[in-house]
């Protein structure tokens, strides 16, 4: 059903729109409590590892555990 | 760490939760090995930039801020807490989290399929639900129905949305939605003008400004994140340029946004 052409298209502006959302679109401050901050998850393929980028819409409802760390 | 932190997970394993590590600084093969010598299987991100960490309003990760633990609640606000807290906060709070389609009456050879449909992966449960929903045993054949059944109806919704906008002259948003559209439902029976609409979208001039906007932020952000001084000047100064120049752009919005923050900080 998709030409190469347009699967090409479709991630080439995939990857504009990634770098747009990656970007973090609000820092705040440090909260310890509960925030509505609009952050948005990247949605750069290559940000990822063990899994396809999730976005906040496609966790609507959910919960999501994020542990944040440095070693590696 | 990671055995505790695992254990908590399987605890919450047929709850609507899903539990993801976070990298802060770390370049992305250097993570993919770390994950890989400590068995960590939950989808990661690689916050090389630290972008995320700060759009999180997590403190900076360091040798004195080794662990820190956010959880999103199901409307989406963030909860601060810790890897020792955490059981017991996401306790609190994953009692309103809720499934998109009953878990009850679909087959364990669905399962799999279900877990993507839930979290938003259709593409990836598209063949297993179009070869289910053909099968000969009722009880699979009702299971890809009931999922199909809810699939079509988010894509429909979407689908609608982007038509309303194009029809409204939003031509961006338009496209946007189609494009979007085409990647997450594809295997589903999508609109057979779909790949057509979004060819003729791509080529009206306020799309092309947006995809040219857009590429120039993300060759800005590049250098914002660049590892020398002038770098990171000249990647502010794009970002000037470009909310200034294209302000009426997601990107233009974004860069403003951008410069907002940073020089809050």
């Amino acid at each position: 059903m998709f030409s190469r052409s347009m699967t090409h298209l479709l991630l080439s502006t995939g990857i504009v729109l990634a770098a747009l959302c990656g970007a973090g679109s609000s820092t705040a401050a440090a909260q310890d409590r509960d925030s509505a901050i609009g952050f948005q998850f990247p949605r750069n393929a290559a940000s990822w590892v063990n899994s396809q980028p999730f976005t906040r819409e496609q966790l609507a409802g959910k919960c999501a555990v994020m542990v944040f760390f440095e070693e590696g | 760490m990671w055995p505790d932190l695992q254990a908590v997970a399987r605890k919450f394993q047929d709850k609507p939760v899903l539990f993801l590590a976070v990298n802060s600084g770390t370049p992305r093969p250097q993570l993919q090995s770390y994950l890989r010598k400590n068995k960590v299987r939950w989808p990661a991100i690689a916050d090389t930039d630290r972008s995320f960490e700060r759009s999180c309003g997590v403190p900076t990760i360091s040798l004195r801020n080794i662990y820190q633990v956010r959880i999103m609640k199901p409307d989406g606000t963030l909860v601060a807490t810790s890897p020792i807290r955490m059981e017991q906060t996401l306790a609190g709070v994953v009692g309103a989290a809720k499934w998109n389609v009953d878990p009850k009456g679909i087959p364990v050879s669905l399962k799999s399929a279900w877990v993507n449909v839930e979290f938003g992966k259709f593409a990836l449960a598209a063949s297993t639900l179009k070869k289910a929903g053909n099968s000969r045993k009722p009880e699979i054949k009702q299971g890809a129905r009931k999922l199909l059944d809810y699939v079509g109806k988010k894509m429909k919704k979407q689908i609608e949305a982007a038509k309303k906008a194009e029809a409204d002259g939003k031509v961006w948003v338009a496209f946007r939605g189609y494009s979007d559209a085409a990647v997450r439902y594809k295997g589903y029976e999508l609109p057979r003008d779909i790949t057509a609409t979004i060819k003729k979208l791509q080529a009206s001039p306020d799309v092309k400004q947006e995809v040219t906007a857009l590429r120039i932020l993300a060759a800005a952000k590049r250098k914002l994140y660049g590892k020398t001084v002038s770098s990171r000047k000249s990647g502010f100064r794009s970002l000037e340029r470009l909310a200034e120049q294209q302000a009426e752009t997601q990107a233009g919005r974004e860069a403003q946004r951008l410069i907002d923050s940073l020089n809050r900080r």
